[in-house]
């Protein structure tokens, strides 16, 4: 019983560690997704936003953690996906708020210094980025393809000769699916890696390029282990259901527990040491910064979260605020999107 | 790299045009490689596909990319690049600039070193 519970809590506990990660893995020129021109930055340095930020979220999620770890430790591990829910609305929250007031500071500075604006502003693009290695080699995916084979053939081998000793039958489809859902994701993610608008600093051109190829090839390494993982432990619980080796009860709780925690922890841990573009790696390559700026698309970025551009034809860029990618919602590939991930939350809750 | 600003008043296609011949004049664009894709090279700057669709075009027509196979854009041969009437036009073009040179003070020496200079920071030799 307590252990069941264990796993939902840490999961909690790490969304909320997500969340107030945001100023730390934020590029140098962006502050809680607002685009701060370099002389500004230069004479005015933000940092009391940063510690507010944190100061504000601890006060507000210790509270929703603490009411979060009650509810479930009360009511079991049923509504834990409602905790982590408003555990999202708090992180998105908290960034809304420190966009609005950033994007107001920016304002009111520039309005009493306008010599502090960007003089010259550039969007560059290298044309070599496509050619550079962005992800693990498509090879990669043989391996959890050939193990989700495997699971199917096998399960549907037991069905068509023994399916009488077949005693749990339902966990078996839920486990399929799990690992179908698991290889969709898996391909999915490396799409997103691959395509995502490059990001390269008008700033720093050479550097920022370097890093962004290293950030997004580290998540495809790290995505491809974690979902590898995943697939390998659907199989090995599928073939205990069939009797094919005999698993440990407390072996194989364990290991549902390990692979999700590896993740989480993981996760975090990779998104400080890379930072969002890979902003926080260090190339030890010191690039004389240019007197461009990049382009100030604020305004595309509704509350800092959402990108809704309709002049860009791109679909999948990187966030502004937090490690990751996000839609631009004014492309309508991006409902497309939306309806498809509706329709298999839809389908999978009624299988 | 290619560098568009937004604000200028020069059109983005042109600066696209202008950006992309200097890729190739400093090597960066080799003879035979193949250009981003227009889409992709309109998702990666933020701009209309039409806009870097009339950029190739143009391109394409005055020789400096090329069509291969279906529609893969490739970086021309730098001997089929060449347009026997360019140096007549270069001057032509150069005629205005060298005179609001010498009204703004330029002298011939000066003007030489400006050029030479910027000659070879696009043409980096060592490759």
């Amino acid at each position: 019983m307590f252990s069941e519970l264990i796993l939902p809590i840490i999961i909690l506990i790490v969304m909320a560690v997500l969340g107030g990660l945001a100023p730390l893995v934020q590029p140098k020129n962006l502050l809680f997704g607002v685009r701060i021109p370099q002389k500004l930055l230069k004479t005015a340095v933000p940092s009391h936003f940063k510690r507010k930020f944190i100061k504000t979220y601890l006060s507000i999620d210790l509270v929703w953690l603490i009411i979060g770890i009650f509810i479930i430790f009360k009511f079991g591990s049923g509504p834990y996906i409602y905790t982590i829910l408003v555990q999202i609305l708090i992180m998105f929250g908290n960034y809304a708020f420190w966009n609005k007031k950033v994007k107001n500071w920016k304002e009111e500075k520039l309005q009493q210094q306008p010599g502090l604006a960007s003089q010259n502003t550039a969007r560059v693009v290298d044309t070599q980025f496509r050619k550079e290695k962005l992800t693990i080699h498509n090879f990669w995916y043989f391996i959890p393809g050939v193990l989700l084979f495997f699971q199917l053939a096998i399960n549907l081998y037991y069905y068509l000769t023994v399916s009488e000793q077949m005693v749990r039958k339902e966990q078996i489809v839920s486990l399929i699916i799990s690992s179908i859902f698991i290889f969709v994701i898996m391909l999915w993610q490396h799409y997103v890696i691959r395509n995502a608008k490059q990001q390269v600093s008008a700033r720093n051109p050479q550097k920022s390029r370097q890093q962004n190829i290293l950030f997004r090839r580290r998540w495809s390494k790290f995505l491809f282990i974690i979902l590898t993982l995943l697939i390998i432990g659907n199989l090995v619980m599928n073939l205990s259901y069939l009797d094919i080796i005999d698993l440990d009860a407390q072996i194989s709780e364990n290991v549902y527990m390990i692979v999700p925690l590896l993740a989480l922890i993981g996760s975090v841990i990779l998104a400080i040491v890379t930072g969002q573009s890979g902003s926080r790696i260090d190339l030890n390559k010191n690039e004389e910064e240019s007197e461009y700026d990049d382009v100030d698309d604020d305004s595309h970025w509704k509350l800092g979260i959402f990108y809704y551009n309709p002049a860009d034809p791109s679909f999948l860029v990187e966030k502004r605020i937090g490690v990751g990618w996000t839609l631009n919602f004014a492309n309508p590939k991006s409902y497309i999107f939306i309806i498809a991930i509706i329709a298999i939350l839809i389908i999978t809750s009624t299988v | 790299m290619i560098k568009i600003e937004f604000k200028s008043k020069t059109p983005i296609y042109k600066q696209l045009r202008k950006q992309i011949i200097e890729g190739i004049a400093s090597g960066d664009l080799q003879p035979g490689e193949s250009m981003p894709s227009v889409r992709q090279m309109a998702e990666d700057i933020g701009i209309n596909l039409h806009t870097v669709n009339k950029t190739y075009q143009i391109l394409k027509n005055q020789g400096y990319l090329i069509s291969h196979r279906r529609k893969k854009v490739v970086v021309n041969s730098r001997e089929k690049m060449i347009d026997p009437d360019y140096k007549r036009q270069l001057e032509k073009k150069l005629r205005p600039i060298i005179a609001e040179s010498i009204c703004q003070g330029v002298e011939q020496k000066e003007f030489k070193n400006i050029v030479s200079n910027l000659y070879d920071e696009i043409q980096k030799e060592d490759q």
